[in-house]
């Protein structure tokens, strides 16, 4: 089958330190992905070898038929039609609101059309300076779609927003590429908002891929422990050499007993984290109430939430 | 995994968009290439005919050699005193009339060295104005013949000076507040904190202006020439004017240029070793009241350095001009300045066009290679501009040979204006490279993700955006060639005169009341950078 991006095998390093190694995935029409890891796993640089600003020491990608580049061929990133709104979006100082969007602008519609678009009616004539951060990025999202991209990437979208405004801005975000005919590749380190927004996450560790999934999946079969860990706490059931058996924090029960002793009791918002302690066995359990240090509990959870996954 | 052990940088790789920017990587390095042949011309004619080197090296050049180092030495040592000691007065304390010192001491850095030279000796003179006052007043002997060495260090480190007092200003007020404070929480007192943390965080910053002064002390040539000190500036003119030698000149010249690469290396090797990183809140430190008699002083020390290194030389220029003839003066001003103008004009578009090619290609090429291309064409500001005005002279000959048979780029105004490129491009450079820096990389990526050529970056992001770096680099280039004087000397067309030529020629030949008004307009040209460096230190 023919997808509209793809990239194969992509690896880089740079003076000897490998950033990434054998990444491949790949993106349909519409489609809304999260490339989503630490700090330093490789995501940002995923992106800048997508969008032509690095190159890939192996590997090649591929978009809409076409050779984006390979270990020895790159397309200058002005000929990709792939849009990159930048972190720090990176508005030309120099122009105002309408003449950054007409810069790189390459369809007959009106620049209005973008602005309305993002909701930016009115504020044709600011400058840059004189936005907010939130509407700076709108610019340079219009931005980037005026310029017809096939392809759309965001480089942390989320970072610079308030955290109380993050919920409303991802649904608008969401809505607003979700309209665009092209797949959108926005990084991220924040795992609420890949949850909340992509149609698909794809999970990098140390320059690797471990997971390539739907939010769904992602949580409810993770691959791996690391996996498993980026979505919230867990306890590990039993374990063999490779893999082990593990039930997420949520679904364990604190039940009257007394096989356990509360070691330590966390206020989280909507819940408590409890840690348990028998002999060498350890567990982090959600409760609603607050439990006293150094009493006795049971614990009780369910086999069909018991997950096996990889251990690494 | 492929390709672990391939170290290269950004985008450079073989193959990759290195090829694909190549026009512009080609066209930055024949620019560089350009500005950095006169240089290397040099080590490779030392090879060829010494001329009478023989002769020279047994009879002047321990001379040449001692007097430029005495010279260096000299004039460093007291403007590292001067300097450092004005810019803490100004800087830590508060006396009357310190906020006016701070502009005012900056002042005398719009002397050129061959002006102040002609009119401190003027001063001192017999039937100087010193003298007239002091008959005046019955004393006779008030007067006092300053050429010679000690007179000289005394002349180039009252007019070089506040390079020192500059840097080490900023140093104090814009950085190291968080050493400070810290030591502060310590339980350090002020006057132990000065000495214990303050003066050692500063040490780079009086290096970094020690070294310009030593560099434009070796630029100089008139100053050298008037007061009678041979070095090796003035022995490459002699060879070069009175015999006709080349090839000493040549050689000369690799000399001086020996020592500016030696002082270079100690000054980055010392700075190396007292490296501080500046912390980046930036609060200087309070400053004190002075009272009472240490106020007085404080004032006064100030005031006489202000009056002694500026309100002297610039009344007695105006007393000069007021019985000169001035009829002859005004008369042959215009053509004068309008040879300036256009040197300074002609000079600056050189200037710009290889300082915005090189580093509009620096940005875009992003790698190494690029990084040092668009670096190596600062060079010539630290070299003086006799060795560039003879590296000149090589490359014109060379050319003339090559293609034509005769002399037609040797000895042009082309050459000349060629010349003031390679020696202003690093003074360029600065506010330009600033002012990239800023833009970041980012910008330009930006601009090629919504799809647009390096042309269009250039036109509607690199230049919109440099047009400050742009204008301050042309102001700074149009007044250092107004005052440039030893490469126009070398290069200049038979019988053209600019202001800062003939006001040296005048001077030299004693006819120093024509000298004035030249001089007088040189000076004033000078004080413009001086306040927009005053600007840029108080912004700060």
């Amino acid at each position: 089958m023919n997808h509209f991006l793809t990239v194969k095998g992509v690896s880089k390093s740079f003076s000897n330190a490998s950033v990434l190694s054998d990444c491949s995935f790949t993106a349909e029409k519409g489609e809304l992905i999260s490339l989503l890891g630490e700090s330093g796993s490789g995501k940002t640089t995923l992106l800048r070898i997508i969008a032509g600003f690095e190159n890939p020491d192996a590997g090649e990608v591929n978009m809409n038929g076409r050779l984006l580049c390979n270990a020895n061929y790159a397309m200058m990133p002005e000929h990709r039609y792939v849009g990159l709104v930048f972190q720090d979006y990176a508005l030309f100082p120099h122009l105002n609101v309408k003449k950054n969007i007409e810069l790189g602008m390459k369809t007959n519609l009106k620049t209005s059309v973008f602005l309305n678009m993002v909701g930016l009616e009115g504020l044709e004539k600011r400058k840059p300076h004189e936005l907010s951060g939130g509407q700076q990025q709108r610019v340079a999202i219009a931005r980037s779609l005026a310029a017809s991209p096939q392809l759309l990437l965001l480089d942390e979208p989320f970072s610079n927003i308030d955290e109380s405004l993050k919920f409303n801005f991802r649904r608008e975000l969401r809505e607003l590429l979700k309209s665009q005919d092209i797949p959108s590749v926005f990084v991220t380190h924040d795992t609420k908002d890949a949850l909340a927004i992509a149609d698909k996450i794809i999970i990098l560790k140390d320059g690797e891929v471990r997971q390539i999934g739907t939010p769904e999946d992602i949580y409810l079969r993770p691959a791996d422990t690391y996996v498993a860990g980026l979505l919230g706490t867990f306890n590990i059931v039993s374990e063999t050499a490779d893999t082990a058996n593990i039930i997420r924090s949520e679904h364990t029960r604190i039940t009257a007993g007394s096989e356990y002793e509360v070691t330590s009791s966390m206020y989280q918002g909507r819940s408590y984290l409890v840690h348990l302690k028998r002999n060498d066995i350890h567990f982090n359990v959600s409760s609603d109430t607050p439990m006293n240090i150094g009493s006795h509990v049971g614990l009780h959870f369910t086999e069909d939430h018991i997950l096996t996954v990889l251990k690494r | 995994m492929a390709g672990t052990d391939a170290p290269y940088s950004g985008l450079g790789k073989p193959g990759f968009l290195r090829v694909r920017r190549g026009g512009w990587l080609i066209l930055a390095t024949l620019i560089a290439a350009l500005v950095l042949v006169p240089l290397l011309l040099l080590f490779t004619s030392i090879a060829a005919d010494g001329g009478s080197f023989d002769q020279l090296s047994n009879t002047q050049l321990p001379r040449y050699a001692i007097n430029t180092l005495t010279l260096v030495a000299g004039v460093g040592l007291s403007t590292l005193f001067l300097g450092t000691s004005l810019a803490l007065l100004t800087s830590l304390y508060r006396f009357p009339g310190a906020k006016f010192f701070r502009l005012a001491l900056l002042l005398p850095l719009a002397f050129p060295a061959y002006i102040a030279a002609y009119v401190y000796a003027g001063i001192f003179e017999y039937s100087g104005p010193l003298h007239l006052i002091g008959r005046h007043f019955g004393k006779n002997d008030l007067y006092a013949n300053i050429l010679g060495m000690p007179g000289l260090i005394a002349v180039l480190s009252l007019v070089l000076y506040p390079y020192v007092f500059a840097t080490t200003r900023v140093a104090i007020e814009s950085r190291y507040t968080s050493y400070l404070e810290s030591a502060r929480s310590l339980g350090l007192e002020r006057n132990a904190l000065i000495r214990k943390v303050l003066l050692p965080l500063l040490r780079p910053a009086i290096a970094g202006g020690v070294f310009l002064v030593m560099m434009e002390v070796l630029n100089d040539y008139g100053a050298m020439k008037y007061f009678g000190i041979p070095t090796f500036t003035t022995g490459i003119f002699t060879a070069w004017f009175s015999m006709g030698d080349l090839g000493s000149a040549v050689r000369l010249a690799m000399y001086l240029f020996i020592i500016v690469v030696m002082l270079g290396l100690l000054e980055s090797w010392y700075n190396r070793r007292n490296k501080v990183s500046e912390s980046h809140r930036s609060r200087p430190l309070e400053k004190r009241q002075l009272q009472g008699v240490k106020a007085f002083l404080a004032t006064s020390y100030a005031c006489g350095i202000f009056f002694i290194a500026f309100i002297a030389p610039v009344a007695y220029l105006f007393y000069l001009l007021s019985i000169a003839d001035s009829s002859h003066a005004i008369a042959e001003w215009p053509k004068l300045a309008g040879s300036s103008l256009l040197c300074a004009l002609g000079g600056a578009a050189l200037v710009l066009l290889v300082v915005v090619v090189t580093q509009f290609v620096r940005q875009l090429v992003k790698s190494k290679y690029g990084f040092w291309v668009g670096k190596s064409i600062a060079v010539g500001y630290t070299i003086p501009g006799a060795i560039i005005a003879i590296g000149v002279m090589l490359f014109s000959r060379l050319v003339d040979n090559t293609f034509n048979q005769g002399m037609i780029v040797a000895g042009s105004f082309l050459a000349l204006l060629f010349a003031y490129a390679v020696r202003f491009a690093g003074v360029a450079y600065q506010p330009l490279h600033a002012e990239s820096e800023k833009q970041s990389g980012r910008l330009f990526e930006a601009g090629q993700s919504v799809g647009l050529s390096a042309k269009n970056l250039l036109v509607k992001i690199f230049l919109p955006l440099s047009r400050k770096g742009i204008l301050l680099a042309t102001t700074l280039v149009v007044i250092d060639i107004f005052k440039e004087l030893p490469l126009t000397l070398i290069l200049r067309p038979f019988n053209f005169n600019t202001l800062a030529t003939k006001a040296f020629e005048y001077a030299d030949d004693e006819m120093i009341t024509r000298a004035a008004l030249p001089a007088l307009s040189v000076v004033i040209v000078g004080l413009i950078p001086v306040l927009l460096l005053h600007r840029i230190l108080r912004s700060r």
